[in-house]
């Protein structure tokens, strides 16, 4: 009786032991193992855990790492105010010993959904007592501030303070809340940079390639017919020489390199940085996790470039726009349309004034950025969404400012009911920092 | 003489007449291969008469009845006088089969059945060198143990395929057999006597059929027994192998009864005391007006030559060929343990047992009742022996409620455990309750079981600590479960220190570890149930230590989660650890408490809880280590 019960107890327990080790190192869903709910910005990759568990037993460093894979650039561009190399100084030792500010783990502990905060904080908001409890003295105007509104919209942040830096607040102060309307820069990107394809097409798919007259028509209309990109351009498999009839990503980062580099790092193309084997379980993820509000299922669109930019005629109008609202809908966006914003769009949309002076969503949102390389300027549509949305504050100085005084953007950013109604009327509140520094000046 | 102690009891002044026609008072059969072996006196052999103050109706005389009358109720004495009856008691037992072999009338061949021919095997033993026992059945094993005394060479001789084949089937009676030999005894089946050999009337050899000549002195014919049915076939009473009995033990004449030996109950005759027993308590109470029936008895015998219990039922040999008959073989070789079970349609049909089996009367209730054993039970038998789970089985309060408890008065499971709950407290005031045990008292065992050993368990000597850190215990428990899991501080100006614990990465690796610690310690009084070293202190203090260790898993928790159940695989492993917490204080609280419950239920109570507690234990180590080891692996 003994030896059975044992028998039973050992093939008991190596079963469930067999079923968790192979959930741990060999199934791609390992939801069986996850500690907790993912923030807002990773639950998409939930389940891929490779993507940032790039290592088994890695611990702080390789979760760093993993870290600093997607969002070193980031904070590069934003010149972070707290890098890595302020608290590795000797001098700043036993600040560590509060928060060991090193490792963004620190703060950042993902899993925790129940402690985080916005921008996936997991600490206290008012952390920055630990160091500048003294501000008071320095900084008269800041004397019994509480610590929880440094990191207000429009005050500080700790990482990205591009718009908020003394300087800058004296420079802009004054300004009107319009300035002149601004031009939007004409995108160039592709034609500087892009190595074409080459451009031989072999019998096999000459053969192949269906003759559809309206799908000529429309390519004949798009921008791609005038940069003389041909059907097969797109359509001819590089590897195989074969006709393929839906070309994806790969096809388009031949030429739109920096824009795909750009989906994949926001939220829309994030999922299509995942390993194959993991697509599946990616798949499961449902838009219930997502802190906005969408239009219903539409989360079984597949996640390319397609879904935002139509097949052949690749109307710039469409994706800026239409392919937006087609799927969210939270308040922000179905104010869009009556805002002055959506107004200046329908303006151009029935031609009484320029698509460039128009502003739509893709204008604030994804917006052009300008870089120089080798001494020219190289124009490219930001498709990572969320380089200039979280903390909004890093929208003013690239966006917001094209147009609009730094003060009337700095409070308009930080009235909540301003951007729920996309901006329609004036700031409510007042961000005094702009009044502060020119005192202290 | 079993009968008229049972009457007395009944009725002490009932006036009873007992006949013996042997020249001795009555005495102990069983007891004469003891005496033959010399390890009784012969005085200890003699039952004590009734005592004629107490039972002045009382007689006993010495006469051989030679004639009984039905019809007008009378018996007569081979002196002519006669005696008339109410109720006639027929015990007149039975005598050796003596075959007819050639030569068996020479001096040196004897019996063994009665006090005269024990006093003469007495007398031979003493200058036999050779004896040579006919027959293997139990009284040929133990005359013969009883003979091997003085360094005498002895030789069973077995005329059946082997040893006790009217209880035992083949494989049982082959570990019998070794067991036999390693005595000294030798044996030989299969065969049996062709020729007693001798010269002047004197034995010196036995011839077996098989030619072989076995050189001896003495002779010792134990080949069965025939019942005394002269008197019986006399009085013109139906007759089988023995005087036709129903289950009230009565004859075909009126007023006429007959036990023991010389009946014949469901075509069944018993050569054994127990069932001879059990047919007199049952006679004595119809005839002082009871109703208790005479179900069978169980054979269980348990040979006194080789402290071995042996117990049979129903068909014994295989029947190969038969439909729907399986036979269900269980062998233990090293303990020497063998079972065996007959099924037809999966009903019992027989079992052998080699050596003692706790089931034994749970298998006889399953076999008298037809009760359907199941084919899991089935494999459990084959697997481990026995046909029930647990240890426990062998006790009436885990069998089914309609099982029939007391044979002789129908007494069920049911009825006993209503009359246990209503406050019957030990074996008599039940069979007082429930009339179980107060006919042929065999299943008196059983009641005592049913009761538990009935002495209330004393005051343990840490039960105020532990009942307290159970207690203790429950209460964290019931903390854990429904206290939501703590909040983080708004503000990095009023974390507390508690905080500080639960939430940090690594006062959670502190926590974590001194768990796992404690989860181990906590293992350690399994270990010292197991080790029986009287240095490594009592157990009581043992499981006392195991409480508070419990106690000091559930704080831990506390500091480790902050009241936090987790998710996933956490979760899983958190209900894991709540309930063996919670189980384990229960199991606690009864044992801090027992000397204040009913012995039975803290019984129950106990077992039920502690084996629960161990079941749930069972993935904690698993669970423990993967979550251990994805902490660190991721």
């Amino acid at each position: 009786m003994k030896k059975i019960l044992w028998c039973a107890w050992i093939i008991l327990s190596l079963l469930l032991a067999s079923y968790y080790l192979y959930t741990l190192l060999i199934k791609a869903e390992k939801d069986a193992l996850l500690i907790g709910e993912s923030t807002y910005g990773h639950y998409q990759i939930e389940l891929s855990c490779e993507s940032c568990h790039t290592e088994p037993f890695g611990g702080k460093e390789i979760l760093q790492n993993a870290c600093l894979n997607c969002h070193e650039e980031e904070l590069k561009l934003a010149f972070d105010s707290h890098p890595k190399k302020k608290f590795t100084d000797p001098r700043n030792a036993d600040l560590l010993k509060i928060v060991d500010a090193r490792y963004c783990i620190s703060c950042h502990t993902e899993h925790q959904k129940e402690q985080t905060l916005t921008m996936g904080l997991t600490i206290p908001k008012d952390y920055c007592f630990h160091c500048h409890q003294d501000i008071g003295e320095e900084r008269p105007s800041h004397k019994d501030l509480a610590f929880d509104g440094c990191a207000d919209a429009g005050c500080h942040n700790f990482h990205d303070n591009r718009a908020l830096y003394e300087t800058f607040l004296v420079e802009n102060a004054d300004q009107p809340w319009l300035k002149e309307i601004a031009t939007m820069t004409v995108a160039n990107h592709a034609k500087r940079t892009a190595t074409p394809p080459e451009k031989y097409f072999p019998p096999s798919f000459i053969d192949n390639q269906p003759s559809a007259p309206e799908i000529t028509e429309q390519w004949q209309l798009s921008k791609h017919a005038a940069a003389g990109v041909s059907c097969g351009f797109c359509h001819m498999n590089q590897a195989s020489h074969d006709w393929e009839e839906k070309p994806g990503l790969k096809q388009c980062q031949t030429c739109h390199k920096k824009e795909s580099e750009g989906f994949m790092a926001g939220k829309h193309g994030m999922q299509l940085t995942v390993a194959p084997a993991e697509q599946a379980a990616i798949a499961k993820i449902s838009l219930e996790k997502s802190p906005l509000a969408f239009v219903p299922d539409v989360d079984k669109v597949a996640h390319s470039c397609n879904s935002c930019h139509e097949a052949h005629n690749f109307d710039r109008v469409t994706a800026a726009v239409t392919s937006c609202l087609n799927c969210h809908a939270d308040q922000h966006s179905l104010a869009y349309e009556n805002s002055p914003h959506g107004q200046l769009w329908t303006k151009a949309i029935d031609g009484e004034i320029p698509f460039k002076n128009a502003v739509s969503c893709a204008s604030c949102h994804l917006p052009r950025t300008s870089t120089k390389e080798k001494g020219s300027t190289i124009v490219h549509v930001e498709h990572n969404q969320n380089m200039n949305l979280r903390p909004n504050e890093k929208m003013v100085r690239p966006v917001c400012m094209q147009c609009h005084g730094l003060a009337f953007a700095i409070d308009a950013l930080a009235d909540e009911t301003l951007i729920k109604n996309n901006f329609d009327g004036k700031p409510k509140r007042h961000i005094p920092s702009i009044d502060w520094a020119k005192k202290r000046n | 003489m079993r009968f008229v102690q049972e009457v007395l009891e009944r009725a002490p002044d009932a006036h009873i007449a007992l006949f013996s026609n042997e020249a001795s008072p009555p005495y102990n059969r069983v007891q004469l291969s003891s005496l033959l072996a010399g390890n009784i006196h012969f005085d200890e052999v003699f039952t004590q008469l009734p005592g004629t103050k107490a039972h002045p109706n009382f007689s006993f005389t010495i006469l051989a009845i030679q004639h009984i009358d039905t019809e007008n109720r009378y018996i007569e004495g081979n002196d002519g006088r006669r005696f008339s009856y109410d109720k006639l008691v027929i015990a007149t037992g039975a005598r050796p089969h003596v075959p007819k072999i050639p030569g068996i009338d020479q001096s040196g061949v004897f019996t063994f059945r009665d006090l005269k021919d024990t006093e003469h095997l007495y007398a031979r033993r003493i200058r036999s060198r050779r004896v040579v026992v006919v027959g293997g059945g139990l009284l040929g094993l133990e005359a013969a143990k009883a003979m091997i005394k003085l360094n005498t060479r002895v030789t069973l001789v077995q005329q059946g395929s082997g040893l006790m084949n009217r209880q035992l089937n083949e494989r049982a009676s082959l570990l019998l057999k070794k067991e036999v030999e390693a005595l000294g005894i030798d044996v030989i089946a299969n065969t049996g006597v062709r020729e007693i050999l001798g010269e002047g009337n004197r034995v010196n050899a036995v011839a077996l059929r098989d030619k072989v000549r076995i050189e001896c002195d003495t002779v010792l014919i134990c080949a069965g027994i025939r019942p005394n049915l002269e008197l019986a076939r006399q009085a013109r009473l139906k007759i089988g192998k023995g005087i036709l009995v129903d289950d009230q033990l009565k004859t075909s004449a009126e007023h006429v009864y007959a036990i023991g030996e010389c009946c014949e109950h469901r075509g069944a005759t018993y050569g054994l005391v127990n069932p001879g027993f059990e047919q007199a308590a049952v006679a004595a109470d119809v005839i002082c007006g009871g109703h208790s029936r005479y179900q069978g008895s169980l054979e269980i015998s348990r040979l006194k030559v080789l402290g071995q219990a042996v117990c049979s039922m129903g068909e014994v040999n295989e029947r190969p060929g038969q439909p729907f008959q399986r036979d269900l073989h269980y062998h233990q070789k090293k303990l020497g343990i063998y079972r065996k079970i007959l099924l037809h349609r999966g009903r019992i049909i027989g079992a052998v047992a080699y050596q003692e089996w706790q089931e034994g009367r749970r298998v006889q209730e399953a076999f008298q009742q037809q009760r359907k054993i199941w084919p899991w039970q089935q494999w459990l038998f084959l697997l481990t022996g026995q046909l029930w789970i647990g240890s426990s089985s062998s006790n009436p309060v885990t069998w089914p409620a309609t099982a029939t408890i007391c044979q002789c008065n129908n007494v069920s499971q049911a009825k006993l455990m209503q009359a246990i709950n209503t406050g019957c407290m030990n074996p008599n005031e039940l069979s007082k309750t429930t009339g179980a045990g107060t006919v042929c008292g065999s299943c008196k065992p059983l009641l005592n079981l049913m009761l538990g050993k009935e002495d209330k368990p004393e005051k343990d000597k840490t039960w105020f600590s532990g009942a307290i850190a159970s207690l203790f215990a429950i209460l964290a428990i019931i903390a854990i479960a429904f206290i939501p899991g703590l909040q983080v501080a708004d503000s990095v100006l009023n974390k507390t220190f508690f905080e500080s614990i639960w939430n940090d990465k690594y006062w959670k690796q502190v926590t974590g570890f001194s768990l796992l610690a404690l989860s181990v310690l906590g293992l350690l009084m399994s270990l010292r149930k197991r080790l029986s070293y009287k240095q490594l202190g009592q157990f009581t203090y043992w499981r006392l230590l195991h409480i508070v260790l419990g106690l000091l898993c559930s704080a831990t928790l506390i500091f480790h989660t902050g009241f936090h159940l987790g998710t996933n695989l956490n979760r899983l492993l958190m209900i894991n650890f709540l309930s063996i917490i919670a189980i384990g204080a229960l199991a606690g609280v009864t044992v801090s408490i027992a000397h204040l419950l009913k012995p039975s239920l803290n019984r129950k109570i106990k077992n039920s809880l502690t084996w629960s507690h161990i079941l749930v234990t069972w993935p904690l180590p698993i669970l423990l280590g993967i979550h251990i080891l994805t902490v660190y692996y991721f």
